[in-house]
């Protein structure tokens, strides 16, 4: 497997690259769907996420990476606790895991282990793709084609942080917190409103298509393909300065305090557009302060909430049949009449 | 004469693209392989394979080729035999740096489709992928994959007499070095670029594989150094096929040349100077302009526009637009679903994707345990329980199948206009509503003499209201062939494994006949007739008739191919839709 294209080296993309470092530096901002065509980078951004992430500290050995200071941990790390075993921790890289559009519930959900049920006639649970993610990213590339059965065990997960599996004879609990990424073309087909919601965020992408940055998206693939350590090595500083920013803004952000107006403002954004739910409002509060935590901000400002509402909000609204309107612009509309 | 040089060029690069495929196959992605089989496809094969020579991996695989096989995983049956685990290794991974040969790439499911596209990121290896479909209405090679690779064939024109193949022999790794130290100059890339603008290539894929192709071209004439011919075949041989807009004609293109100048001229200049400091050791590029070039490369692409490429264009059914293309083949196969209805299991040849059931399993072993248990090699095993392959049961499912509502619209005479802006309300509103089941909606329309698939079936409101936007109204009712035309779809959607559902929109009043003649007797007879046919295939239909009385013809017409009537005197998209909710349920 190859080195992944250097994440603070992918040109233009800002909209992305800012819901994808938001949701790092407060996962419980909820996923981020990204729409658009093909070969615009979705991919390549994703692929890089995983090398872009702060290194965590993880329990030695465990399988769902727990986190030796949180109070939860899995079932089998306290069971070893109870028996008196120390839990060693040690650094690992955050997950990035990819879900097949075609993969099999037995792979998400993860199944007995059939392996040991008929060499050993040991009865145990082969940990799935949701387990694999626990602490990090899902990622599923044309999530608007997913099997609508995938979708049901997704949503439930997505949502609770922990997965429940009740299936062949196994009765087990673990816990799945994961940042869901989706991407795909809208022309495609739709996508559930149950999962839809499940997004925190989202973006829609485009190619540049002015002449400069083409030139320069081509020029950095060139110098990356044909020197992949290299080219990593001098983004490598870049990529130390944003991982430090990132770990600063998580420290900072349970410091940072989002103030009344702020919070008006934001529901009556939300009723003003007639966006379902109060999740909206939620992601929003959420948004504004990991913006203002990683925009080295003590105080969440109308700034950072007309900056980030977009992003919060497009894929909320009702969509009338007849009405073209495209949602960011309502959005807009929108933000000039509630925050003159 | 004429005909055969094309034709000939056409072969020469088809085995161009060989060459350069089994130089880099991993940085071009691959082949869309667009050719029947016959003695032509032979032959080029033949050629990929000598110029291969047993340098590089190289493996073929149908497209039902199943997860454990392309991915590698514990291998049951061995696992079982020798009582300890056993992995195999995967196609996608033992194919590294490889090429893989996909046949019958358009009926590859969409499960191994995405398989293939994550390995494509990852590991890498060049798939040559063969689509052997014949109209562009049925499936095709998934846009996704298309996408991912460089590089189309098309030889099906090609008489065997073109097809001479020469002994070449390559040395791969030494080309693939070479190439990987060319450099690419800045004022070729910048009209590479602009070009591709220029033709409404907007995928940064394609610009990438023009680039390395150009580059592979050049290491394959042993030089270190890009010429503009190489850059010129890399374009034709990339672009062509990918073709969005037509370039701008000459008298066009000069007024623009004209105008560039002025909002270029800045960092143009800039780079001009910056060319003179690195490019001092390639000549060959600084006695062409990068105007020159650009033109040059849009010449290049349009070496091989089909003929009716102007109808091409305008339907926007360019090789990667979407208009008739399913994405793949959502919804079909239902015997394989992993949900839905149990049926009981069965034994059959084991496979990753599907369940195993245990308890049948084990019960289907037990008969056995004597015997197992006195054989050699069961004396040392510690397991308890001798299972087999031959003993497991795997979990069956069905699934439901997806509902396809096709309206079939009369867009003739003078009330088309009405009856189409209701139709296509009506469309909106049952999408808009339905995208929570699994449903989709598809539109025919029919008028002068002619039936069209307006709206190909769909899940997507996006998509619908774009196909919608604009569709032309008036002429006469070719009623009958509207019914047909309308039952052998559906008929084909059964096929796939869908539930169709039509609705006719009309006001009856047929005056074009089934042979396409006018007068309105035949045109009712012929109706009557078809309808008659309808009714023995067993499908669901609702006649919604918009004339402002009850038309005992169009009645007639209804009860003769078993379809519920209503009338709707405007019919009103949100009464339609209501009428299609009591149907379905």
């Amino acid at each position: 497997m190859g080195l992944p294209f250097p994440f603070t080296a992918i040109v233009g993309q800002e909209e992305m690259k800012l819901a994808m470092t938001l949701t790092t530096v407060d996962p419980s901002i909820g996923g981020v769907l990204i729409f658009g065509d093909r070969g615009t980078g979705k991919s390549t951004m994703v692929r890089s996420l995983a090398a872009m992430l702060p290194p965590m500290k993880a329990v030695e050995s465990c399988r769902y990476y727990c986190d030796p200071l949180s109070p939860q941990l899995c079932s089998e790390c306290l069971a070893r606790q109870q028996a008196g075993q120390k839990l060693n921790s040690q650094w690992i890289q955050s997950p990035v895991v990819d879900l097949p559009l075609g993969a099999t519930e037995d792979r998400i959900v993860g199944s007995l282990d059939i392996e040991k049920a008929l060499t050993q006639g040991i009865k145990s649970f082969e940990t799935g793709l949701l387990a694999k993610a626990n602490r990090g990213y899902l990622y599923i590339d044309e999530v608007n084609l997913l099997e609508d059965h995938l979708v049901d065990l997704l949503i439930d997960v997505a949502a609770s942080g922990e997965n429940l599996v009740e299936r062949d004879g196994l009765s087990i609990r673990h816990p799945a917190k994961f940042v869901l990424i989706g991407s795909g073309n809208p022309e495609e087909g739709e996508l559930r409103p149950q999962l839809l919601d499940r997004f925190g965020l989202s973006v829609e992408v485009r190619t540049p298509k002015d002449v400069q940055s083409r030139i320069e998206i081509i020029k950095r693939r060139e110098r990356f393909e044909r020197d992949p350590i290299g080219f990593t090595q001098e983004w490598d500083l870049a990529q130390k300065e944003l991982q430090e920013k990132i770990i600063a803004a998580r420290k900072r952000l349970q410091k940072v305090s989002v103030s009344d107006d702020i919070l008006i403002d934001a529901s009556s954004l939300c009723s003003h557009l007639g966006s379902d739910g109060l999740r909206g409002e939620l992601t929003i509060m959420r948004a504004v302060r990991a913006l203002a935590a990683f925009d080295n901000k003590k105080v969440a400002t109308r700034n950072h909430l007309r900056l980030i509402a977009p992003y919060a909000l497009r894929h909320r609204l009702r969509r009338d049949p007849l009405d073209d309107t495209g949602s960011t612009v309502r959005i807009e509309r929108a933000l000039q009449e509630v925050l003159p | 004469m004429l005909a055969t040089q094309n034709q000939q060029s056409k072969w020469l690069d088809a085995c161009l693209i060989a060459q350069l495929i089994t130089i880099n196959p991993r940085v071009l992605g691959g082949i869309w392989f667009k050719s029947s089989a016959g003695p032509v496809r032979d032959q080029w094969f033949t050629f990929l394979q000598n110029s291969i020579a047993g340098q590089i991996p190289y493996r073929k695989i149908p497209p039902q080729t199943d997860e454990l096989a392309l991915m590698g995983g514990i291998d049951i049956f061995q696992t079982l035999q020798f009582q300890k685990k056993v992995y195999s290794q995967g196609i996608l991974e033992q194919i590294n740096e490889g090429i893989l040969v996909l046949t019958m790439a358009e009926r590859l499911e969409r499960h191994t489709a995405a398989l293939i596209t994550q390995a494509f990121d990852l590991n890498q290896f060049g798939l040559v992928a063969i689509d052997e479909s014949i109209h562009s209405e049925e499936e095709q090679l998934l846009p996704r994959i298309q996408d991912r690779l460089a590089f189309m064939i098309q030889l099906d024109d090609l008489s065997y007499k073109d097809c001479q193949i020469e002994n070449i022999q390559i040395d791969v790794l030494k080309i693939r070095n070479l190439s990987s130290k060319i450099e690419i100059p800045e004022l070729a890339l910048e009209a590479i670029i602009t070009a591709a603008n220029g033709l409404g290539i907007h995928s940064i894929r394609a610009i990438s594989f023009a680039i390395q192709a150009s580059k592979s071209l050049a290491a394959l004439r042993g030089s270190d150094e890009l010429s503009s011919e190489d850059i010129r075949t890399a374009t034709r041989l990339v672009f062509s096929h990918r073709l969005r807009t037509l370039p701008k004609e000459k008298s066009e293109e000069e007024n623009i040349s004209k105008e560039e100048p002025q909002t270029d001229s800045s960092p143009e200049s800039q780079e001009d100077i910056s060319q003179n400091h690195d490019s001092s050791d390639q000549q060959s590029q600084n006695t062409i302009s990068k105007e020159q070039l650009e033109d040059m490369i849009i010449e290049a692409s349009k070496a091989y526009l089909p003929q009716n490429i102007l109808e091409f264009i305008n339907n926007g059914k360019s090789s990667s637009g979407s208009k008739n293309q399913e994405q793949g083949k959502l919804g079909e196969q239902k015997k394989g679903a992993q949900r839905g209805l149990r049926l009981p299991s069965r034994q059959v040849k084991f496979d990753r994707s599907k369940k195993i059931d245990l308890l049948k399993t084990i019960q289907a072993a037990i008969p056995w345990q004597t015997i197992r248990n006195s054989q050699q090699n069961a004396i040392n095993s510690p397991v308890q329980l001798k299972i087999q392959a031959q003993d497991i049961y795997l979990k069956q499912f069905m699934q439901r199948s997806t509902t396809v509502t096709l309206f079939v619209v009369d867009a003739s005479g003078s009330s088309a206009k009405e009856r189409l802006g209701e139709a296509k309300g009506a469309v909106e509103l049952l999408l808009a509503q339905c995208y929570i089941r699994r449903d989709q909606v598809a539109m025919m329309t029919f008028r002068a003499n002619k039936v069209d698939l307006t709206l190909a079936p769909t899940r997507s409101l996006v998509r619908a209201k774009r196909m919608l936007s604009a569709m032309p109204g008036g002429g006469g009712t070719p009623f009958a062939k509207a019914i047909q035309s309308s039952v052998l779809f559906a008929k084909d959607l059964r096929k796939k494994g869908h539930t169709p559902l039509i609705i006719f929109l009309t006001d009856g009043r047929a005056n074009v006949s089934l042979a396409g003649i006018g007068g309105r007797e035949q045109a009712y007879l012929d109706c009557l007739q078809v309808a008659k046919n309808v009714a023995s295939e067993n499908l669901q239909i609702l006649f919604v008739d918009t004339s402002f009385k009850v038309q005992e013809s169009n009645q007639s017409i209804a009860r003769q191919m078993n379809a519920k009537y209503i009338l709707l005197p405007q019919g009103k998209s949100s009464a339609v839709v209501q009428a299609t909710k009591t149907l379905l349920t």
